[in-house]
This record gives structure tokens, sequence and C-alpha cells, in this order.
């Protein structure tokens, strides 16, 4: 997509490219050595990417975040992904960022936890599992279909950006 | 640890130091109440099971749905798990994002790992957390942004790319760009591609994260020097946070 920034790579400094991965230094970085982790091919949200790729690309992220270790001598690092505008995506493009972290850098990824009862909880809990029987037993007989609802949902709300 | 006194405190330290690695791991599952809880000796609300790991729900959740996925081995930080059982941690986690987007009617999600205490993390065990979104649901794992030079990103650039290419065993194709930061008589003498070998060669022994590690003078002929550089360093181009 020639409008989409992350593959222009308009705003982002390229460090390297690497199977189906360009590695690139935002330009507005969180903090100096943040790393996206951006797919050459375009796709928006991370239930288009095959399984395998998918879990591929944590393998990388992993080691991305060695290297920032090293390098920087980082004290921690985070690996974040969001997946839809209301998880902070900003271009309907997958990204993983690789964030390396040190004492009072300034950073807060720190939620506030919600308190939920003990029946909201096993609601959910229940909902959940039915939702993950539903998902994995009809793989095992034909192959995957993807789900249409939620993701064409997510994707409507994506191509909403400007 | 709260209600021990500073003598247990120095004798538990004292018996850790002397202890092999294989014990420290045995200790560490002992005092590890995720390993209580894949071991079925602690209660959590489990939503997923396989063999290698197991996803249960947050009982602190930043939403309704908030998921933690464990690998049943217990590891302290991600750098130690084998890249095969990451790859499957990291399919397994898109499996629950998956579920979590139809089965709570979620908006998007987040994937979420914090190494290190620094990074967010709070438990010994190695976790991915899996968190569904709603719009305005105010959870703060926002990005900052702010705003670096062209020279300080060349200058990050430089200084972090040959560790990444290394850890990811891929060549390098361009060499990175020299900054007005080294000195102009080494970047004359200095021809560009001399930087690969020599960064990788210090690779080879790989530094270990020195927490607290007190900020070092820098001479200015070290320049040059890559590991001379650190966070904090790089950290201070932005004049403080
Ligand atoms: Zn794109
Ligand atoms: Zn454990």
């Amino acid at each position: 997509m020639t409008d989409c920034k992350l593959c222009s790579l308009e705003e982002y400094l390229k460090l390297i490219e690497h199977e189906e991965i360009t590695y690139a230094q935002p330009h507005k970085p969180a903090i100096p050595g943040h790393v996206l982790m951006i797919p050459k091919q375009h796709v928006a949200i991370i239930e288009q990417i095959p399984d395998e790729e998918f879990g591929k690309m944590m393998v990388q992220a992993n080691k991305v975040s060695m290297a920032l270790f090293e390098s920087l001598q980082a004290q921690g690092t985070n690996i974040i992904i969001q997946n839809g505008i209301s998880a902070g995506q900003k271009d309907p493009h997958v990204c993983v960022h690789v964030i390396p972290r040190r004492e009072e850098d300034g950073l807060n990824f720190l939620w506030v936890p919600k308190t939920l009862n003990e029946e909201e909880m096993s609601t959910i809990e229940l909902r959940i599992k039915e939702n993950l029987t539903v998902q994995l037993k009809p793989k095992e007989v034909e192959p995957p279909k993807p789900e249409k609802v939620t993701d064409d949902y997510l994707l409507k709300q994506l191509h909403r950006i400007p | 640890m709260a209600d021990m006194s500073p003598e247990q405190v120095e004798e538990l330290k004292e018996k850790l130091k002397n202890m092999s690695p294989e014990e420290l791991r045995e200790f560490q599952k002992k005092q590890c109440i995720f390993c209580h809880i894949v071991a079925g000796r602690a209660q959590a609300k489990k939503v997923y099971e396989d063999e290698h790991c197991i996803g249960i729900l947050d009982i602190n959740p930043a939403n309704p749905g908030h998921v933690l996925l464990l690998p049943k081995e217990h590891y302290a930080i991600m750098p130690q798990i084998p890249d095969k059982e990451i790859m499957h941690l990291g399919i397994t986690a898109k499996k629950l994002s998956h579920a979590l987007l139809r089965a709570l009617h979620a908006d998007g999600t987040n994937i979420f790992i914090a190494n290190g205490v620094v990074a967010g993390q709070k438990a010994q065990h190695f976790m991915i957390h899996i968190i569904p979104r709603k719009e305005h649901d105010e959870v703060g794992i926002d990005i900052p942004e702010k705003l670096l030079s062209k020279q300080q990103l060349q200058q990050v650039k430089q200084h972090i790319l040959p560790s990444i290419a290394k850890s990811l065993g891929a060549r390098l194709q361009e060499q990175p760009v020299a900054v007005e930061q080294v000195s102009p008589k080494e970047q004359s003498a200095v021809p560009a591609p001399r930087h690969e070998p020599r960064e990788v060669v210090i690779e080879d022994t790989p530094r270990k994260a020195q927490p607290k590690a007190p900020k070092k003078e820098h001479p200015k002929k070290d320049q040059t020097k890559d590991e001379d550089v650190t966070l904090d360093d790089i950290a201070d181009l932005l004049g403080g946070s």
C-alpha cells in the first residue's frame, strides 16, 4: 500500500531487512533504541499473519531484545503489540515494538488493575474456554477458515485511520 | 521475604550464593506461585492448557479477560527460553488474542511482554500478557513519542545495528553511517567497513546487563568505541527525560 507509513517507511530509519521483516527506528521513539519490527508484506492485524510466521516474529523479537540488552546495557525490555485502534495501533500495518528499559527512564506501561468479582471472572473464563474449543476443534478436521466477524470489524476500524 | 530479619536475609543470600545453577532453579521453582499453578497446587482460572504452556486469567486484570500465558517450565526472562518454545508461545498468544476478540467482543488486543523489573515485570516466571481492549478503556499502554534528530537516530543505529544483525543471524548490507561525534581524525583515518568485523568480535563475549552500573567517564578518544556508549549516554542526548 503506497499510502501506508509502514510500507513507505517515511517516518522511520531503516536498520536492516531480514527474511520477512524490516527492522527500523521510529523518528519519534519512546526512547532511543526503540526498534520496530515491520512485516514487509502489508498486513493490518495479526490475525492475518499465518501462525508459523507470527511465532517466528516473536522469536525474532526476543533476538532484538537480547541485542538491546547487550548493545545498550539495557536493564530490561518491553515487547508490545498493539492490535487494533483501541489497543493503540496507529497505522493499518502490523508492527512489533521492542523497547529498551532502564531505571527512571520516564516510561510506564503499567495499568491500574480492575476489580472483578468471582462470578464475573467465572463467566469470562467460560466464554474464553468455549471460544477456544470452537477455534481449535475444526482446525483438526479441515483447513482453518478465518473467522470473519471480529476481524472485519477490526479492519474497518483501521481503514478509518486517515 | 518481607517478614525476615536482616540476619535471615543475609543467611539466605549466603545460601543462594553457594547453590549450583540447578539448585538455584529448583529453589526458584519452589518459591514461584506460577510454578505452583502449573503443577496444580495453587488455584487459577485456567482458560488454556497444552503440553508446554498454560493460559490463566490475571486476578489483577488490566481489563476483564486479561490472560497470562505461561510456559510450564520456569524461566525468569525471555532470553533464557529456547527459540522453539518462544515460537510455540507466540502462536498460542495469537490464538488467545483471537479468542478474546471473539469471545469478549473486544475491539483490539495488546500482547505485552516485560523483561526485568524496570520494564514492569512483577513475577519471577516469564509470561506473555494478552489484554482485550475496548475504546476508551483507559488501559495505559500508550507508547509515547519523542522526536530525535537524524543525527541522534544515526548514532543509535550505529550502536545497536551490529548487535541486532548478529543476534538475528543477518548479514549487514549497509554500513552504519559515521556521525559527527566521531572525532574527525578517526573518521578520515578509518574507513567505515572496519566497524563491522571489530564489533562482531567484541560481541563474542557478550556482557551481562549491569543494573545500577555507575556512569563511566568517557575520554574523548574513546568515543568511537561503541562499548563505551551506554543507554544512559544515549538518553542524555535528549537532555534528560
Ligand atoms: Zn503497510
Ligand atoms: Zn515459575
